[in-house]
């Protein structure tokens, strides 16, 4: 293993959050919120820290595969443990570290699951980090430092791969530096037109940024307890509710869009079918909520059936109604679409419309072959060949994403939690969705768990935003260092 | 520059590898999706997966916005109909490389430029010509030459009987004034290069890269380091392009040549193509085969496809008394080890010397060209000093070079200048720069 390079790249990274921190500062120091000195010691303790490792370690060799994603899971785990210090030093959590780690993890692998129990009475400046480590966090801290690293002369190939979220990973430009750069160039403009947008509705700069980062990131951290409901407003609703329709979608085909290439993206076979699913999801929760007499009127059965249904399936997780006291049917229609999440190359979550629509396809042609033994079949998306490398990846994932998810519900039952909170909590952390059923309702929050429970919902954050394998890499070779040759 | 590369195989991946170092955009097509797929994960490029001759698959490629093209297959055929290809699509300057050039291009009416190929790059050829220079050239390891063949960078091994061993080459130079007419360069010892000084002790075994204009150099050779064998046995192992015209080219030279061929259809081939070449049917790695041939001052080339054969039937070939032994090697990655091999006087790269020949055509700027010193990895810069820059006027014992970097050569309105400490360079200058692997990015810092 490449010590020396993993460790300089984690400074680097760290350089990166120390810088990120003065912007809460900044908004610390205008609101008088009292959280100042907590910013000013988190960005002291991470430069620190960050310069050590940057500036004393001088790698000498290049980064292999395997370096790529340590460095990834690794970079991840550093990014919530000093993001984490800001929330230790105002005290919000107590001296509860584990708190501390659950939100920020939260926030960067763009959950938004809480353990604030009383968000409005925490400082400002607090609340903007919190929403900032979910921006930071949706297009992928490792894909900005991406854009620095070959400057510095590291090569940074091997980290792409570990980072982008889907089984195909596209570059817009030849150099990864460069597509890189655009990724986060197109979703910096997304993020200043819906800054605007909200801000056309009412909102202060503060509010707006707070949900804007919220939502392009599908994280889901609101300043308001009652999360977007809080607004009360049918125009703010709609602007979320299409930019998380927006950050659910390929980054890459924003490209396209930008680039004019209309025909991209109509052909594109991932986002009509995740187009398809949100159309017929609302078509159904609407009608499924009109019908039970949830809600008396149509227009608003379908408002918030919307909302709820985009939310979730784009895994952001905000909230405008109750869906608790739906008919169990939606309940377990929203969990359905937990699982499915955003498409690849998005900044959602859950195990992508790709894989979903592959594994489907894959059914259906073991189905054929049963009935034609001696028929020949390749799998296609649109005109593309599906590689038979390709196929079993995606398999292996959603296996792997199951049975993970099943291990998370046994364990949350093991430590005493109703089997409804259990799956729904286990779901809601493994997708970054944020709230789940029962005692994690849409009302509800994640403070009353145990620590256990929290440290292993907070690792399953992880592993879902860096998909399974990254994560598990490290940990398998942290159990078994002989096995690093 | 945006640089579109068809082939990503030794020769496209190299290239590639190369252009990234020098921060271009680079998009790679390779047929196979196995390759593409190691490709993508070990290159900073964009690899696609598809057909150099499938228009889909070009326009993916963004060609229309590219400033070159690289044909670089394996397939001639592939090579020139996608730069017919391109040529309609886009503006860039195609290169294709193209090793049965007679073939395709007798002659006029039929030119590169109706096919849409601005350069061709004939690789087995350059090896040829390699070989060619380093048998007329028998007492020299490395032959580059610039300027018309009027300033050369030859490559020699200090021998047992060289007089001036284990002097100063201060002291060399004050015995014989020749010295003070050409440059070493470099000094190969053990395995460390270094640029020398005044201080540095030559010793046996030790290899020299001298620069200097082409008479003197022969001379200070004939001087100091002939071995006084006239070649006249040039002894051929493997029978495929390179060998066969090089058996070619060196019978008409008057050379009594001698091709070893394993596969027996080639062999028979070979006896129909070649007058006045013996032809042996067997391996160069069999001892049998080898003490047949009268092996005595013979120079041996090893060129079949196979980098271990080579290898082997070279040091065979040493042990059976040749007088120089030099082969080809596939592989660039061993080169340096097969390096240190001493019964291997020489050993080139088809895919390199083709590397080293396209990336002159990727330079910008004043670099006029660029060529690489194999197994030392350094590097010949050709520059035109064409701006006010804050070294000019400068003597070169003022300007602060870094250690490993040399002013090998100027050219100065038509003369050749071997500069010493003293000389300054001046506006309009052609500078010959000799650069260590180290200092290869540094050439930007002191010459722009």
């Amino acid at each position: 293993m490449n010590w020396k390079a993993i460790f300089k790249i984690q400074g680097i990274l760290l350089i990166i959050i120390a810088a990120s921190m003065c912007l809460p500062l900044a908004f610390s120091l205008y609101y008088r919120s009292g959280d100042g000195m907590a910013f000013v010691k988190s960005i002291a303790i991470t430069l620190g820290a960050g310069l050590l490792l940057a500036l004393v370690l001088r790698p000498v060799k290049d980064l292999r595969t395997r370096e790529g994603f340590i460095i990834v899971s690794l970079g991840w785990l550093f990014a919530a443990l000093f993001g984490s210090l800001p929330f230790l030093f105002s005290g919000v959590f107590g001296t509860n570290f584990v708190d501390c780690f659950f939100e920020t993890m939260s926030g960067f692998t763009t959950t938004g699951a809480t353990v604030l129990q009383n968000i409005e009475a925490a400082p400002r400046g607090l609340l903007f980090w919190r929403s900032l480590t979910h921006w930071l966090g949706g297009m992928g801290i490792i894909l900005l430092a991406i854009i620095i690293l070959p400057t510095l002369g590291l090569s940074s190939t091997q980290l792409f791969r570990a980072e982008v979220p889907g089984p195909a990973k596209e570059k817009v430009s030849p150099k990864i530096k460069n597509t890189a750069l655009i990724l986060w160039g197109i979703y910096l403009g997304l993020t200043i037109a819906e800054t605007l947008l909200l801000m056309l509705g009412g909102l202060d700069l503060y509010t707006a940024l707070c949900h804007t980062f919220g939502t392009l990131a599908t994280g889901g951290f609101s300043t308001l307890n009652a999360s977007i409901a809080g607004f009360h407003s049918l125009y703010v609703e709609m602007v979320i509710l299409v930019f998380m329709f927006l950050a659910g979608t390929s980054f890459i085909l924003h490209f396209s869009l930008i680039k004019g290439r209309f025909s991209e993206i109509l052909h594109n076979r991932e986002w009509r079918f995740y187009s398809l699913l949100i159309f017929t999801s609302i078509l159904i929760a609407t009608l499924s909520i009109y019908f039970s007499r949830t809600e008396d009127n149509f227009w608003t059965a379908l408002r918030y059936a919307a909302f709820q249904v985009v939310s979730i399936t784009t895994t952001t997780g905000y909230v405008t109604a109750n869906f608790e006291l739906w008919p169990a049917f939606v309940r377990i229609l929203l969990i359905f679409l937990m699982f499915a999440g955003g498409c690849s190359g998005s900044t959602g979550g859950g195990m992508k419309q790709i894989r979903l629509m592959i594994g489907m396809k894959f059914i259906g042609k073991e189905i054929k072959k049963a009935t034609y033994p001696n028929a020949k079949f390749t799998l296609k998306l649109g005109s593309e060949k599906v590689s038979d490398d390709m196929l079993k990846n995606v398999i292996a994932f959603i296996l792997l994403f199951v049975m993970i998810f099943a291990l998370g519900t046994l364990f949350l039952t093991f430590r005493g939690y109703d089997i409804v909170t259990a799956f729904s909590a286990s779901v809601a952390t493994l997708s970054n969705i944020g709230p789940g059923l029962s005692r994690v309702g849409a009302v509800e929050n994640y403070a009353f768990f145990d620590n256990i429970s929290k440290v292993v919902l907070s690792f399953f954050m992880l592993l879902g935003r860096l998909e399974l394998y990254s994560v598990l890499i490290l940990f398998y070779y942290l159990l078994h260092p002989r096995k690093i040759y | 520059m945006n640089i579109v590369i068809v082939g990503g195989g030794e020769l496209g991946s190299a290239v590639a590898g190369e252009l990234i170092r020098e921060d271009h955009d680079v998009t790679v097509i390779e047929k196979s999706d196995k390759k593409a797929k190691f490709l993508n994960d070990s290159l900073d490029a964009l690899v696609i997966a598809g057909s150099g001759t499938d228009i889909r698959i070009l326009r993916h490629a963004n060609v229309e916005k590219a400033d070159l093209f690289l044909a670089l297959s394996n397939d001639d055929n592939v090579n020139i109909v996608s730069c017919g290809l391109v040529k309609k699509l886009s503006s860039a300057t195609t290169i294709a490389k193209v090793e049965n050039v007679n073939h395709y291009f007798p002659g006029p009416p039929n030119t590169p430029a109706d096919f849409g190929i601005d350069r061709i790059v004939a690789s087995k050829q350059l090896t040829i010509n390699k070989i060619v220079d380093l048998i007329a050239e028998p007492d020299t390891i490395e032959h580059i030459h610039f300027l018309k063949e009027n300033v050369r960078i030859f490559g020699i091994v200090v021998g047992e009987d060289f007089s001036g061993k284990d002097k100063k080459l201060k002291e060399i130079t004050q015995e014989d004034a020749i010295w003070n007419k050409i440059r070493v360069i470099a000094i190969k010892k053990g395995n460390t290069v270094h640029i020398p000084g005044g201080e540095d002790r030559l010793q046996s075994g030790d290899k020299l890269y001298i620069i200097g204009k082409s008479d003197t150099l022969h001379k200070l050779i004939s001087l100091y380091f002939a071995s006084h064998v006239k070649v006249r046995k040039v002894i051929i192992n493997g029978g495929n392009r390179i060998g066969r015209e090089l058996a070619r080219q060196q019978e008409k030279n008057g050379k009594r040549v001698t091709i070893i061929e394993e596969d027996e259809r080639e062999c028979e081939r070979l006896t129909e193509e070649l007058d006045n070449v013996l032809i042996i049917k067997g391996s160069g790695t069999n001892p049998g085969v080898l003490s047949e041939l009268d092996m005595e001052d013979a120079f041996v080339v090893c060129v079949t496809p196979d980098d271990e054969h080579n290898i082997i039937s070279a040091v065979l070939a040493k042990k059976h008394k040749a007088f120089k032994a030099v082969c080809n090697i596939s592989n660039i990655a061993i080169s340096s080890i097969i390096n240190q091999v001493k019964e291997i006087d020489s050993v080139f790269s088809t895919e390199s010397l083709a590397v080293g020949e396209i990336m002159k055509y990727c330079r910008k700027g004043d670099v006029l060209s660029v060529t690489p010193v194999p197994y030392i990895d350094a590097e010949t810069v050709k520059i035109k000093i064409s701006q006010e820059i804050p070294i000019l006027g400068k003597t070169l014992n003022e300007i602060e070079f870094p250690k490993g970097m040399i002013v090998g050569a100027l050219y100065r309105d038509e003369q050749v200048i071997i500069p010493h400490g003293e000389d300054r360079l001046l506006l309009g200058d052609v500078a010959i720069i000799f650069v260590l692997p180290g200092s290869k990015r540094l050439i930007e810092t002191i010459f722009a």
